[in-house]
């Protein structure tokens, strides 16, 4: 794929919509605009990665409609705000299929959400992308729900491999937050992880809430156990404050090792000089020559006037996919759109290097990169290739 | 490793206990339990953020501005939400309705100024002294949040004991009517109790987010059921049970980790409470109700 968005009078975007045009199906679309639900975390403890896709979903929308992608068809976004809080999922999921009658629904933010409200959507026969869920087995629910991205524990352990294959390691220590689906299932595997590369766990501690930012008598129990490596698995925005408190607690030679979430802006300028060396995976790279990507991070950086990061490529990403399937429909029909999620082949990513990803089992396809953050806070490429 | 759990856990209690005793001051003397003082806490933290972030204000000015703010926030929501419902004899559960309505709207004034990401100071804003002695450790920092918060608690001893103030907010607590038969001016009394719950809880907020690096828009919300703990366990309007009290939370948090059921540490804390309710329903050093005539 050359562009995700195209400009219909500048040339260039111009061979880039008729690439995008015979790689995707040339059914006609309907004349009529298509409601497209978005569920997103908009308030709450989970509110930092909402507010962040609901941005670059919006840019996603606007591109969809302004390159004419559909033809005449617009698609409408309904946003809807689950306030971090798996009723209220269930509550909108219901509200935007039965009331707003919408065609399709994309997003959702937390896993414990998805966990609650993708069933609903199942039930409802509504197709439905969730964009930012990485726990397992959501790809289980049922034939009208599709994951836009993967679950992280095999990242995660993919991770562990090369890092103990590259360094010394000889102990870990575990920070988890008890309260979510997604760490919850992390941590053991995190665990065993470590466990089948020869690498003693040290200390194992959980944080008991989402609100929480003290750690100190977490942190205080792993420094004494002088860990070589420290997975955090905790929100976002509880990551950069635990690094900080970490080093102050004493480990300052750690390293700390993490899911998709430490790749954010947001964390690294929290941590500051504490991130350094930081490990961690991720399915999106902000430096990836893919020109969908490249113009993703330009549009995005020049509208918002910040850099984006998984959660706001995720979201955006999320958009494109649900278009394309849209494209492939030829009409906001729930069936066609379902059969279309089950059909459509390839399709135009901004993750990954070939820019390409395809449905298997009812979730994208893709390979993570990993990253170290240096010196001067950039995540950067770890080990030998990113 | 014990030693250094042992100031942890002082921190922290230190801390709730700051955020505690304004949380009492106004049930006690005004039978108001006033959830909003999470969001008070929260919204002082990010009014000293973004002085020294923004303006470069320096830190004790800021910590000074933000404790004033805190208390005004309070007195705002004193003249427009709980006077007018004191006015028209709203009962003790109205007022509570309103002040969660107030928590929300501050909350999402702090998501909206944040865009609901965490903020921290900038590095610098307090010297990064780190002092290592017996194999603890112990940064300017925290010395600077323990010196303040014990200033503090001493001083709201004094204010509530030693001053006239602290003598007309008692008798208010005592009876309201009786304190206005005695010349008390209990409006303006009631509104200087709403500014130093309001300044406590703000203070208190600045501090935590100094400490732990992270100002954040529902930093204050774990903050109102262990407040909330902190008096019962204490005592209803023993400014003396609820640092006690306080103390002990934040103890019971940390050894909870020590002894390796950190995943229960709240479990251990409201268990705590629900004992007390059963079986010292007055608290520590509450007194058994008096009934007046």
């Amino acid at each position: 794929m050359k562009k995700f968005s195209a400009k219909p009078l500048a040339f260039s975007s111009s061979v880039v919509l008729a690439t995008l045009i015979a790689v995707a199906s040339t059914s006609p679309v309907s004349a009529d605009d298509i409601k497209i639900g978005v569920p997103l975390s908009l308030t709450g403890p989970v509110a930092f990665a909402g507010t962040k896709m609901k941005d670059a979903m919006e840019l996603a929308f606007d591109e969809v409609n302004s390159s004419g992608f559909l033809g005449t068809t617009k698609l409408v976004p309904v946003f809807a705000d689950d306030r971090s809080n798996q009723p209220q999922g269930i509550s909108v999921t219901q509200q935007l299929v039965l009331r707003d009658k919408v065609s399709a629904i994309v997003g959702y933010t937390a896993s414990n959400i998805c966990q609650a409200s993708l069933p609903v959507a199942q039930e409802l026969k509504t197709p439905t992308l969730q964009a930012d869920c990485v726990v397992p087995g959501l790809n289980k629910i049922g034939n009208y729900v599709y994951s836009a991205v993967r679950p992280s524990d095999v990242f995660v352990e993919q991770t562990i491999d090369k890092l103990v294959a590259a360094r010394k390691i000889k102990t870990a220590a575990i920070l988890y937050q008890r309260d979510n689906p997604v760490f919850v299932n992390l941590q053991p595997i995190v665990a065993k992880a470590f466990e089948r590369n020869g690498v003693k766990i040290v200390a194992n501690e959980a944080v008991t809430s989402g609100g929480d930012s003290d750690f100190s008598a977490q942190l205080t129990s792993i420094a004494n156990g002088k860990p070589d490596v420290m997975a955090i698995l905790l929100f976002g925005g509880q990551v950069g404050p635990a690094m900080v408190q970490a080093r102050q607690a004493g480990m300052k030679d750690t390293i700390f090792l993490g899911e998709q979430n430490f790749d954010s802006v947001e964390v690294r300028r929290v941590a500051g000089p504490n991130a350094e060396g930081s490990i961690f995976p991720s399915h999106w790279f902000a430096a990836s020559p893919v020109p969908a990507n490249v113009k993703f991070v330009k549009d995005y950086t020049e509208r918002f006037k910040r850099e984006p990061d998984t959660f706001s490529a995720n979201g955006y990403n999320a958009v494109w996919l649900l278009a394309q399937v849209i494209k492939k429909a030829g009409s906001g029909d729930r069936e066609a759109i379902r059969t279309a999620m089950e059909t459509i082949g390839d399709m135009d990513t901004v993750f990954g290097t070939a820019g390409k990803t395809r449905f298997e089992d009812r979730q994208v396809t893709l390979t993570p990169f990993f990253f170290t953050v240096d010196k001067a806070g950039k995540a950067v490429p770890a080990f030998d290739k990113p | 490793m014990l030693l250094q759990q042992v100031i942890n856990g002082i921190l922290t209690g230190s801390v709730y206990a700051l955020f505690a005793l304004g949380f009492n001051l106004v049930l006690g003397a005004l039978n108001i339990l006033n959830v909003a003082q999470g969001a008070i806490f929260t919204l002082s933290a990010f009014v000293a953020y973004y002085l020294i972030s923004i303006y470069g204000v320096p830190f004790p000015l800021a910590l000074l501005a933000a404790t004033v703010a805190g208390g005004g926030i309070n007195v705002l929501l004193e003249l427009l939400v709980f006077r007018p419902l004191r006015s028209r004899g709203g009962s003790a559960m109205s007022s509570l309705v309103a002040s969660i309505g107030a928590s929300m709207i501050l909350i999402s004034v702090a998501q909206l100024m944040s865009g609901a990401q965490v903020e921290r100071f900038p590095f610098g804003t307090l010297p990064e002294i780190q002092w290592t002695e017996f194999g603890m450790r112990i940064s300017f920092t925290q010395v600077l949040v323990l010196v303040t918060t014990m200033v503090t608690m001493a001083g709201t001893y004094i204010l509530l004991n030693r001053t006239r103030l602290g003598k007309a907010i008692r008798t208010i607590a005592f009876d309201e009517r009786i304190a206005r038969m005695l010349g008390i001016p209990t409006v303006s009394v009631a509104r200087w109790t709403f500014f130093v719950s309001g300044a406590l809880g703000g203070l208190a907020g600045v501090l935590l987010g100094i400490m732990y690096n992270s100002v954040y828009f529902l930093m204050g919300e774990p903050y109102v059921l262990k407040g909330f703990a902190a008096i019962v366990i204490g005592g209803f309007g023993s400014v003396t049970g609820v640092i006690v009290a306080s103390m002990m939370i934040g103890l019971l948090e940390v050894f909870s980790t020590v002894i390796g059921i950190g995943t229960f540490r709240d479990v251990v804390t409201f268990g705590v409470l629900f004992l007390f309710l059963l079986f010292r329903p007055n608290g520590l050093f509450g007194r058994d109700e008096e009934v007046r005539p």
